[in-house]
C-alpha cells in the first residue's frame, strides 16, 4: 500500500489539474474586459469635467486623451480577436433546423423564426440586406396590426417573399405533419394545435379504458411551463383552457361560454362558465386564468412560451422583470376575464385555447411547494384527475367525477405508458397492448404501415428547412444561393429517400394549413436548367472557372430522418451543380450552442 | 483480512471522489448546455437559457458549482434537481418519490432486480455449460455448447431482444411487449437478452479455464495418488478454475445491476439504465453525475467482493 502513495498523488495531481483546465477553458478565450470599459467611463466623465470647468492643464487632457483612445484600441482589439477565434468555427455554408408553429398566424413562422430579431435563425440576412429589412419590418408592422385576416396573410405572403426569393435566407424542404397508430376501436380528433383531448375521443366498443404511449419521458406537468409535446399532452387531459380546437383549425368554447372583442380589437372580455368545479370542489373562477397567466409571465420561471403573450399590454416588462404589476390581465367579477392587447391582433382568439391560458392554483403550488405536480398534490379543472405517476415509467388518470361535463366523458381511465423506443411502441400497439400509440414508429416501417386503418397523418404546421448562412463565402452571393435553392428535388427526397409520399414538399415556409399558404407561388422549384443559370452567373462574377472548385459546408444535427435526408441533399448538389459538399454532423445540444455561438457574433460581422 | 478491506473501503472513496472530479470537469467540457433547447426541441432565446441557467446555480464558477453540488451530496445525499425533468429530483428519478414505501418498485431496484435475474441465468447456465464442453472437450456436447456460446456472443442484444418480440408477442402471442413489474412474464424476454451474451462468455471463459487447470500438476498429483475422477474434478479443478471467471463476475455483476441502457430501452423498462444516454444528450449534469457515481459505487463494491472471494477460492491468497 505505501508503495502505491505516490501513484495516487500522480493521479489526484492529473485530476486535479483536469478540473483547472476545465475552469480555465471557459475563460480562455479572449474576453472584453469590462474593467477595461468602465475606466474609459471614468476617463471620459473626468475629461468632460476637466473640459468644463477648465481646471486641467492642456497637457494633462492631452494625457487623458491619449489614455482614452489605447484603451478604446485595447478594446477594439479584443472584439476582432474574440470574433475571429469564434468565426473559424461558424464556417457553416447551410444548416438544417425545423419548426413547429404555436398559433395559427404566418407570422408565428414568418417572423418569429426568420425576421430580423430572431434568435432563431442563423442566416445573418439581417445584416447583409438591410434595405429588405426595412422593407420586411415595414410588412411586419402592418400585418401586426391588420385585423383583417385575408389582407394580413397577403401582407405576410409578401415578407415571406422576401425571405425566401428575395434575400434566400431559407430552402424549406417538407412541410410537416403528425404520424400516429391509432386503434380501428378508437374514435378519434385531432385539431392542428394543441395536443388530443382524449375527452373527446371514445370506443367504438363501449370499453372505457384507454391505452396509450409516448415517446419520451414526461419532464414536467407543471401547467405554465411545459413546452414539449408529451408534457401539452397529458396536461390538455387535465386542464382546460377557456376554448378548445377543433379538427379544422377553429375554435369552440370550454372553460369559458364566450368572449367579446372591443371596437378597436384591443380588448378582450372572455365570460366563463360558472358551473366548472377545480378537482378539489373549488369553483373555477376568473382570477385562476388570471394568476395562470402571471405566472407563465413572472420573469423567475424563464418561461419559453411567455413570449406567445407578449401582445398584452405590459407583458414583455412584466417578464423581464422591469415592471411588478400586470394590469391588462383582470378578472371584472368570479366569471369574467378581461385581457388588453397592445394592438388589434386578428388571430389572439386562437391563443384563447392555446397552454398559454391555461388557470392555475396558486394555493395549491402554496401548499405543497415543488411537489404540487405529483399526484394526489395535482388539482385539475379539466375531464381528468391525475392518479398515479412513476418517473420514467407510467401515468394513469381516471375520469374527474367533478368535471362540468362529465356525462359526455365516455373514456373513464387513461393508461399512459413512457415507450421511448419506436420499435417497441411499434410491437406494443401491434401486439393490442396500446389503442393509440403516441410513441412513434420506425421510419423503416412506414411504407408498410401506409395505407392500413390504424395509420393515422394529422396535420402539424411547420416547416423542415435548410438555412443559409449569407456571410459565408460563396452563399454569400445571392446567385449561388438560388442556384442552392433551385437544384434540390424534394419530391424525390420524400419519395424516395424518406418514402412518406403523403408529405408536401415546401418552396415557401407558411404551412398549407395556416391562412396565406400559397403553395409554389413564392420561393424555388426544383429547375436544374435554373439552377446551372444561376451557378453560371455566379462564377462569372466571380471569375471562378471550375464549379468543382467551389466547397461548401452542410451542417445538420444527428438523429432522426436527418442523415438520409440531409445526405440526398448533398448528392443532388454535388451531381446537379458540380460543387463539393462537405457535410458536418454533430449531436443536437453541440449544434446548438455553436449556431447560437455564430449567432453572437454573427452581429459584429466576419 | 479486517484491516484489508478498510484499506480498499478507503481507496474506494478517494477513487469515486476522482470520479467524480473526471465526471464533472467532462461535463464541463462538452459543449452545448442543458437548457440549449426547450424541451420541444427547439432552440431556445439566449435570455431565457441565462436565466435559466441562473436559476439552477449554472452561471456560477465551475468550481464553486463542483464544491455546492458535492457538499449536497455528501452531506444530505442529495442529487440536486433533474435539469431536463424539472417535476423531479435526481433522487427521485433514481430511487422513487419514496424508496422504501415501496422498494422493489424504484428505478434502481428495477434495474437490479433485471440485473441480478440476468446474472443468476448467466452464471447459472454458463459455468456449467463450460465445465461440461471441457470435460467433453471435441465431443459433440462440446461443439453443441460452443456452437450456442457462439451465437450468444456474436448476436446484439438488441437483436435478440427484438426477435424474441417478433416470436414471442407477435407471433404467439404468449408474452407482453414491454414494461416490468405487473407480472412475471414481463421479466422472460428482457433477462433472458440481457443474459445471453454474458452466459455465453462465461461459459466459453470457463471452458478454457478448466482445460487449463485440467493440464495442471496437481491434477496429475492428484489423479496419480488414486483420487477419483470426481473428486479430482470438484477439490481440485473446478475451484482453481474459476478464479479467472470470478475476475470477470464482480464487473459484469456492477455493470447490470446498474441497469443496461438497450434492454431497458427495448421493453421499455423503468430502471435507470436508460440514464446513462439520456442524460448525456439531455446534458442533464445532476442525472449524469448521480448515475455516474452510482455505478463506480457498485462497481468498486463488486471488485472488493471479488477480492475477497479470491483469498477464499485461492489457498495462495491471504490478506
Amino acid at each position: 500500500m505505501s508503495k502505491k502513495r505516490w501513484q495516487y498523488l500522480v493521479s489526484a495531481i492529473i485530476m486535479t489539474s483536469f478540473l483547472l483546465a476545465a475552469c480555465g477553458g471557459g475563460a480562455a478565450e479572449p474576453v472584453v474586459d469590462t474593467a477595461a470599459q468602465d475606466r474609459i467611463a471614468a476617463l471620459e466623465a473626468e475629461l468632460a469635467d476637466a473640459q468644463s470647468s477648465g481646471g486641467l492643464s492642456d497637457e494633462a487632457i492631452a494625457g487623458l486623451e491619449s489614455e482614452l483612445s489605447e484603451l478604446n484600441d485595447n478594446i477594439g482589439d479584443l472584439q476582432s480577436e474574440l470574433s475571429t477565434s469564434r468565426s473559424a468555427e461558424c464556417s457553416y455554408n447551410a444548416y438544417r433546423m425545423g419548426w413547429v408553429m404555436d398559433w395559427a398566424d404566418a407570422g408565428n413562422i414568418v417572423d418569429t423564426v426568420f425576421g430580423p430579431n430572431s434568435d432563431f435563425q442563423y442566416t445573418f440576412w439581417q445584416h447583409n440586406y438591410p434595405e429588405l429589412v426595412e422593407q420586411f419590418e415595414a410588412l411586419t408592422e402592418s400585418a401586426y396590426r391588420n385585423t383583417d385576416l385575408e389582407s394580413r396573410a397577403a401582407t405576410w405572403q409578401e415578407a415571406e417573399k422576401i425571405v425566401v426569393e428575395d434575400v434566400v435566407a431559407v430552402i424549406p424542404i417538407q412541410h410537416y405533419d403528425r404520424t400516429t397508430l391509432v386503434s380501428t376501436d378508437v374514435e378519434f380528433i385531432f385539431a392542428p394545435f394543441g395536443a388530443p383531448r382524449l375527452a373527446q375521443w371514445s370506443f367504438n366498443t363501449g370499453a372505457t379504458t384507454f391505452r396509450t404511449a409516448v415517446g419520451a419521458a414526461i419532464p414536467t406537468l407543471d401547467i405554465q411551463r411545459s413546452t414539449d409535446t408529451t408534457s401539452s399532452f397529458m396536461i390538455y387531459q387535465l386542464i382546460d383552457a377557456p376554448y378548445k380546437f377543433n379538427a379544422d383549425g377553429t375554435i369552440s368554447p370550454l372553460a369559458a361560454t364566450s368572449f367579446d372583442v372591443s371596437d378597436d380589437g384591443t380588448v378582450f372580455t372572455i365570460h366563463l362558465r360558472e358551473d366548472a368545479m377545480w378537482s378539489d370542489g373549488v369553483p373555477v373562477t376568473a382570477q385562476h386564468f388570471v394568476d395562470g397567466i402571471s405566472r407563465l409571465l413572472s420573469p423567475d420561471l424563464a418561461n419559453d412560451y411567455a413570449y406567445v403573450m407578449f401582445d398584452i399590454v405590459g407583458a414583455a416588462d412584466y417578464n423581464s422583470g422591469d415592471t411588478d404589476v400586470l394590469e391588462a390581465v383582470v378578472a371584472l367579477d368570479d366569471f369574467t376575464l378581461q385581457v388588453t392587447l397592445t394592438d388589434a391582433l386578428s388571430y389572439f382568439d386562437s391563443i384563447l385555447a392555446f397552454s398559454t391560458f391555461h388557470p392555475v392554483r396558486l394555493d395549491v403550488i402554496g401548499l405543497h411547494g415543488d411537489a404540487w405536480t405529483q399526484p394526489g398534490n395535482f388539482v385539475s379543472n379539466g375531464a381528468y384527475v391525475l392518479v398515479e405517476r412513476n418517473p420514467g415509467s407510467n401515468l394513469v388518470f381516471e375520469k374527474n367525477p367533478l368535471y362540468w361535463d362529465a356525462a359526455n366523458v365516455q373514456i373513464e381511465r387513461i393508461e399512459v405508458s413512457i415507450i421511448q423506443e419506436p420499435a417497441t411502441a411499434l410491437a406494443a400497439f401491434e401486439n393490442g397492448e396500446l389503442d393509440y400509440n403516441a410513441a412513434g414508429m420506425p421510419s423503416e416501417d412506414i411504407p408498410r404501415l401506409v395505407g392500413t386503418d390504424e395509420f393515422i397523418v394529422t396535420p402539424r404546421p411547420g416547416v423542415y428547412y435548410m438555412g443559409l448562412n449569407t456571410s459565408a463565402r460563396h452563399t454569400d452571393n445571392i446567385s449561388f444561393r438560388r442556384a442552392l435553392a433551385s437544384a434540390i428535388d424534394k419530391r424525390s427526397i420524400i419519395d424516395n429517400v424518406s418514402q412518406t409520399p403523403w408529405k408536401l414538399d415546401a418552396t415557401g415556409i407558411i404551412p398549407p394549413e395556416i391562412f396565406g399558404f400559397q403553395g409554389d407561388a413564392v420561393g424555388y422549384v426544383f429547375d436544374l436548367d435554373a439552377a446551372m443559370g444561376y451557378l453560371n452567373e455566379y462564377m462569372n462574377a466571380e471569375g471562378i472557372e471550375d464549379a468543382g472548385s467551389i466547397t461548401i459546408e452542410l451542417w445538420y444535427n444527428k438523429g432522426g430522418t436527418n442523415q438520409e435526408i440531409l445526405e440526398a441533399v448533398e448528392a443532388m448538389w454535388e451531381s446537379n451543380l458540380g460543387i463539393d459538399v462537405r457535410t458536418v454532423n454533430v449531436e443536437w445540444a453541440t449544434y446548438l450552442a455553436t449556431l447560437e455561438e455564430c449567432n453572437v457574433i454573427g452581429g459584429g460581422g466576419f | 483480512m479486517f484491516t484489508f478491506i478498510v484499506n480498499r473501503l478507503v481507496r474506494s472513496i478517494i477513487v469515486i471522489f476522482l470520479i467524480s472530479v473526471v465526471t464533472f470537469t467532462f461535463m464541463q467540457l462538452v459543449p452545448g448546455g442543458p437548457f440549449g433547447s426547450d424541451a420541444g426541441g427547439r432552440p431556445r432565446a439566449p435570455e431565457i437559457q441565462r436565466r435559466l441557467e441562473a436559476e439552477y446555480g449554472l452561471d456560477r464558477p465551475p468550481v464553486e458549482q463542483y464544491i455546492t453540488y458535492m457538499t449536497k451530496l455528501v452531506f444530505q445525499f442529495d442529487f440536486g434537481p433533474s435539469l431536463r425533468q424539472i417535476d423531479f429530483t435526481v433522487n427521485q428519478l433514481l430511487f422513487g418519490y419514496d424508496f422504501w414505501d415501496d422498494p422493489l418498485n424504484t428505478p434502481v431496484m428495477i434495474s437490479a432486480q433485471l440485473g441480478l435475474l440476468s446474472f443468476f441465468i448467466a452464471v447459472g447456465v454458463g459455468i456449467p455449460l463450460g465445465v461440461v464442453s471441457a470435460l467433453y472437450r471435441n465431443k459433440l456436447p462440446d461443439h453443441a455448447a460452443m456452437l450456442v456460446t457462439t451465437l450468444g456472443i456474436s448476436i446484439p442484444n438488441f437483436v435478440l431482444g427484438l426477435l424474441m418480440i417478433l416470436l414471442f408477442s407477435l407471433t404467439l402471442h404468449w408474452l407482453p411487449v414491454y414494461g416490468w413489474g405487473d407480472s412475471w412474464k414481463q421479466m422472460v424476454m428482457p433477462v433472458i437478452t440481457l443474459g445471453t451474451g454474458g452466459m455465453a462468455f462465461i461459459a466459453r471463459l470457463t471452458r478454457a479455464s478448466v482445460l487449463e487447470t485440467l493440464g495442471q500438476d496437481y491434477i496429475r498429483t492428484a489423479r496419480a495418488k488414486g483420487l477419483k475422477e470426481r473428486f479430482v474434478l470438484a477439490r481440485h479443478a473446478l475451484p482453481n478454475s474459476l478464479i479467472p471467471v470470478i475476475t470477470v463476475l464482480g464487473p459484469l455483476l456492477a455493470a447490470w445491476l446498474t441497469g443496461t441502457f438497450f434492454v431497458e430501452l427495448i421493453f421499455a423498462i423503468p430502471g435507470i439504465g436508460k440514464f446513462f444516454i439520456t442524460a448525456v444528450t439531455d446534458r442533464d449534469y445532476s442525472l449524469i453525475m448521480g448515475t455516474i457515481l452510482i455505478y463506480s459505487s457498485v462497481l468498486v463494491i463488486a471488485n472488493l467482493v471479488v477480492d475477497i472471494l479470491y483469498g477464499v477460492l485461492d489457498p495462495r491468497i491471504r490478506y
